[in-house]
């Protein structure tokens, strides 16, 4: 125990110099120190993975989808099965029954932990080895590199503007992030998804953080800017027996179908935005809980209605809506939709939104106009909801009601209650790690479900404010030691 | 009035009746803590649930696996309440709900992953249905025993918080926390109380439910029917009784007879949910408050 | 004519009569008290001139224009502002974004200007920030601009909001028992304090206070009301031996009478 103690103390003393060094140089010298890693992996990735490592390809992200599969042969469902039977499961012996499945799902517990075989490695064989890759192809260049360029940054960033240093960061973001991500594959939906639901969270932080309002219908705006843009895209550029048959625009001309795309998402989250007004007005009078019914009901109707349009294909919904939104689209659009916000609740105007959450009847008789506040923030929040649905739904080439449920919602308040209320990089945060959780758990099928959930309570009963509750992440942009950064360690050691 | 309007009217005074009894797990909790127990509908599966543990396993009959399955379900929901709830007492509101959010996903996700999926029911003589015929009207006996069981639970609820200590101190904690220790009660055997009986009447409402629409026995049941009596709970006026027994009967009574309606100018059957919530949300508008809720006036 | 004017106003909360018949015409620049046991409907008063509730009946006219019916906002726009009775800052905000966002009237750039970062959205901020950063600097509480409020102890607290009612440049000052929860001392720098305001920002102010020394000190002029009802009005001297006063004060404390 003390000696642990002792080791962790040396261990910190030795690397503080390390530490202290990595702290001081810019964030952009990690965003080249990653491409460096980016541009390594695509060199000698799958022959260090295949020949060194012995996988049989490429970890998929970053190995967070290989490490839970071994996990995907457990079936739990023998445990309760006995008690709670169907009409043709029925025992005569439950407990023995139960007790059987128990010992099986002890057994292939143990084997997915250590080995099931000789092409099913175990759980720890496949987490060593992806920490082994990870941590050479990735962490060790991006922090060598780092440290190597982040002197001459500090010197190239110094006198540059504001403005142009975080232009030039999230400059650097996109490109690694297109370079490593746009592979057309599951690495590119992923981060598709990954986008779509940064959109999502920080919308709908909007309004639950920083206006402190308890919305839990969020998918209801996503839906409907789904359907719209899809039809408007099927309609005008898709061959569809469901509208007019042949499209409405015949054009292979690029410029033609981006105008067209965008054009179909900014009229999906138009009309999502309209389905806004339908939260917005309410809230003119009602605050909480019974506010929080209104979005849950208007979620509800948004779904049922669509499942009764047979134009649009009721409950079974549209199919052939086409696969558009492709990484640079997300990213673009995912970027502009946190600037929106950031500006927003940066603005003397949009602080007019928190006055409202800390105390509504101090700002109306302080000069706020309050309604006009409510309104900007539910259209906005449910203006980027219905572009991230728009997106979704080219991502995934069908939309139905059902994608856009409760579950949905839910969804989206894990993220923001995970992030952070109230901390748009505690929202990108939350739903980078929430979408990556869903991928790692993917294999686990149902009980993804189950994790879930419990990660929630945990993070409800010991860190309830979540992960950056009212502040934000700190970036070191200009490098040295910023009082930022400086005050960032503190906290650290708080 | 012609006898499919009779028969109609029993349908909804049935679905109406089950709505409400849910309805009062959410009333009753909301009126102790002003906690929106996301999980009560789970809850309400996992009444049902128990009643295929008793009927088939037991081999029980009704009486007896109703009650197994009442006290089973409020030991679950008193668990729940300690576990998860209690220690966020003192922390936001929010971040109870969002507990009994993720509580609700496990416990429904939890089911399906230790029980497996296969379709589940009732066995055929665990409540012996007979038919009776009242001219050209014909009612049967689950219809009854849901209605006339479901009434029984109302009054008896209502003459407990009305006439017993505990049931007043019930009534006095949502307006006044420190005043109920004076009363001589313990505020966490109150809200254990309450979560107890709630969920008692939630895995009530689960049997009775299995047994009125036998097809509907699996571990998502309880996931729309939950949010449906939930925001009927609130258009009743949350935290009342009177209110959950009422906004549950309007639901019902929406969801048959729009449907029954609708079919004469060719509305589908479909249109039932989102008429359903379009008008509860009207209701909402028009009463912020509920029918039976009492505006709070913020102080300047 | 007189600065603000208030003729007949009455209100009822339910059936009950909570202001009834109120009249006061306030000239520029005079410093008038309101008085009365608690529950007179003192504040009710305040609420019905900010618009916080809307008056039943009567009239309340700011250099003629009609108050009533006019929402919150519009009213403090117009020139009158105020502070409560229990402090209501916005607590998680920082000094600085409490006084900013009392600005909001001054807000000159539209939703496009804000999302792109324009000029005229950079300007406006600039000269709301400047302005906010005065009126700090002027109460000496520029040190705590980026505290949040919350963190700062309650007289520091009671200043804040004063200065953010100071934000939206009002001609009419309204302070609600300013004085509340401050020993003998710190009433006595307060008095300085009004006064210096008044002087400073040429403003008119109209204040209720249950502290009488601080109120028969500085108010030119002091209307009291009981259950909503005017019992009297004058000067201080004339008050303090009105025999209604005293018999409505009586079983109330009355502080340094």
């Amino acid at each position: 125990m003390f000696a642990d103690l002792n080791l962790r103390k040396r261990w910190a003393a030795v690397t503080m110099p390390l530490r202290e060094q990595l702290r001081r140089i810019p964030t952009l010298s990690y965003l080249v120190g990653l491409f460096a890693a980016v541009v390594l992996e695509q060199a000698v990735g799958k022959d260090f993975a295949q020949n060194v490592l012995d996988f049989r390809r490429l970890p998929r992200f970053f190995g967070i989808v290989d490490i839970f599969e071994p996990f995907g042969n457990l079936d739990f469902s023998g445990v309760l099965a006995p008690f709670f039977p169907s009409p043709t499961g029925l025992t005569q012996t439950p407990v023995q029954d139960a007790g059987n499945a128990i010992g099986q799902l002890v057994t292939d517990f143990v084997n997915a932990l250590f080995y099931q075989g000789p092409r099913d490695p175990g759980f720890f064989s496949v987490f060593l080895r992806v920490l082994v890759y990870d941590v050479v192809v990735f962490v060790i260049p991006t922090l060598v590199v780092a440290l190597l360029v982040g002197w001459l940054l500090t010197h190239l960033l110094r006198g540059l503007p504001g403005w142009l240093i975080v232009a030039l960061n999230v400059a650097a973001l996109y490109t690694v992030v297109a370079l490593w991500g746009g592979d057309g594959g599951t690495r590119e939906l992923t981060l598709v998804y990954m986008g779509i639901n940064i959109m999502l969270a920080v919308s709908l932080n909007l309004v639950n953080g920083y206006m402190g309002e308890f919305s839990v219908g969020h998918a209801g705006f996503m839906a409907v800017g789904a359907y719209v843009s899809s039809i408007l895209t099927m309609w005008f550029f898709t061959d569809t027996t469901i509208f007019e048959g042949a499209p409405l625009v015949a054009t292979d001309s690029g410029v033609v179908l981006v105008v067209g795309f965008v054009v179909a998402l900014v009229a999906g989250g138009v009309a999502a935005a309209l389905a806004g007004l339908l939260v917005a007005f309410p809230s003119f009078r009602t605050r909480g809980d019974y506010l929080a019914i209104v979005t849950l009901a208007v979620n509800f109707i948004v779904q049922g209605v669509l499942n009764n349009i047979e134009v649009v294909g009721g409950a079974r919904g549209l199919n052939g809506v086409p696969l558009w939104s492709d990484l640079q689209w997300v990213m673009i659009l995912t970027i502009i939709s946190v600037i929106i916000i950031y500006n927003l609740v940066n603005s003397t105007y949009g602080k007019g939104i928190i006055a409202i959450r800390e105390d509504e009847i101090a700002a109306d008789l302080m000069g706020v106009h309050t309604r006009q506040v409510k309104l900007v923030a539910f259209l906005v929040s449910s203006f980027i909801a219905g572009m991230a649905g728009g997106l979704f739904a080219h991502a995934l080439a069908y939309v139905n009601p059902g994608m856009f449920g409760i579950l949905k919602s839910t969804e989206a308040l894990v993220m923001v209650y995970l992030g952070g209320m109230g901390s748009i990089s505690g929202s990108v945060l939350a739903a980078v790690i929430f979408t990556l959780l869903v991928e790692a758990l993917r294999p686990l099928a149902i009980l993804k479900w189950v994790v879930i959930p419990l990660i929630l309570i945990f993070l409800m009963l010991f860190r309830p404010q979540g992960l950056f509750g009212f502040r934000e992440i700190k970036f070191n942009l200009r490098g040295g030691e910023s009082a930022a950064a400086a005050q960032e360690a503190g906290d650290g050691t708080a | 009035m012609d006898a499919t309007f009779i028969q109609q009217f029993f349908n909804a005074l049935q679905l109406g009746s089950l709505y409400a009894l849910i309805a009062l797990g959410y009333t009753m909790v909301y009126g102790v803590l002003l906690l929106i127990n996301f999980a009560h509908g789970d809850i309400f599966m996992f009444g049902a649930f128990m009643g295929v543990l008793g009927s088939w396993v037991f081999g029980w009959g009704f009486v007896p696996t109703l009650i197994l399955s009442m006290l089973a379900t409020a030991l679950l929901g008193v668990t729940v309440e300690r576990v998860a709830y209690k220690p966020l007492r003192a922390a936001s509101r929010l971040s109870a709900v969002i507990t009994a959010l993720a509580v609700g996903l496990l416990l429904e996700n939890g089911m399906l992953a230790l029980t497996g999926a296969d379709p589940r029911k009732y066995p055929d003589d665990f409540f012996a249905t007979q038919v009776y015929q009242i001219g050209s009207v014909s009612i049967s006996t689950v219809k009854l025993l849901v209605i006339i069981l479901a009434f029984a639970l109302f009054v008896a609820l209502f003459l407990f918080v009305r006439r017993t200590k505990w049931g007043m101190a019930m009534r006095a904690i949502s307006y006044d926390k420190f005043a109920v220790p004076l009363m001589g009660v313990s505020q966490d055997r109150i809200i254990s109380l309450t979560f107890a009986i709630g969920t008692g009447l939630g895995a009530a409402a689960g049997i009775l439910w299995g047994v009125a629409y036998p097809a509907s026995l699996d571990t998502y049941m309880g996931m729309l029917v939950g949010w449906k009596a939930f925001i009927a709970a609130v258009v009743g006026g949350i935290g009342d009784i009177r209110g959950a027994v009422i906004g549950g009967m309007i639901l019902g009574f929406v969801e048959i007879f729009v449907p029954y309606w609708g079919q004469g100018i060719g509305v589908s059957s479909t249109w039932r949910d989102p008429v359903a919530f379009a008008l509860l949300l009207i209701i909402l508008v028009i009463r912020p408050t509920g029918i039976f809720g009492v505006a709070r006036r913020q102080k300047v | 004519m007189a600065l603000l004017e208030i003729d007949n106003l009455t209100h009822y909360f339910g059936g009950l009569r909570a202001v009834g018949d109120f009249n006061l015409h306030l000239e520029e620049g005079e410093l008038v008290g309101l008085i009365g046991p608690n529950g007179a409907g003192k504040t009710t008063v305040f609420n019905l001139v900010t618009g916080a509730y809307k008056a039943s009946e009567g009239s309340i006219r700011l250099n003629g224009a009609e108050l009533v019916g006019k929402p919150p906002y519009v009213i403090n726009g117009m020139g009158i502002s105020r502070t409560f009775q229990t402090i209501r800052l916005w607590n998680s905000m920082t000094v600085l974004d409490n006084i900013k966002v009392a600005h909001h009237g001054r807000v000159k750039y539209n939703l496009l200007d804000m999302f792109l970062v324009l000029p005229r959205y950079r300007e406006s901020e600039r000269e709301i920030e400047a302005h906010a950063m005065e009126l700090l600097r002027l109460f000496k509480l520029e040190r705590h601009a980026h505290e949040p409020a919350r963190n700062l102890p309650y007289g520091e607290q009671r200043r804040v909001e004063i200065v953010r009612a100071m934000a939206s440049q009002p001609r009419l000052l309204l302070l609600d028992e300013p004085a509340a929860g401050m020993n003998p001392g710190e009433i006595g720098s307060l008095m300085e304090f009004i006064h210096w305001i008044r002087d400073e920002f040429k403003l008119t102010i109209w204040l209720i206070e249950h502290q009488m020394r601080l109120v028969m000190n500085i108010c030119e002029r002091i209307k009291v009301l009981d259950f909503g009802e005017t019992i009297a009005e004058g000067t201080p001297a004339e008050i303090q031996n009105d025999r209604k006063v005293i018999e409505a004060y009586l079983g109330e404390e009355v502080e340094g009478v």
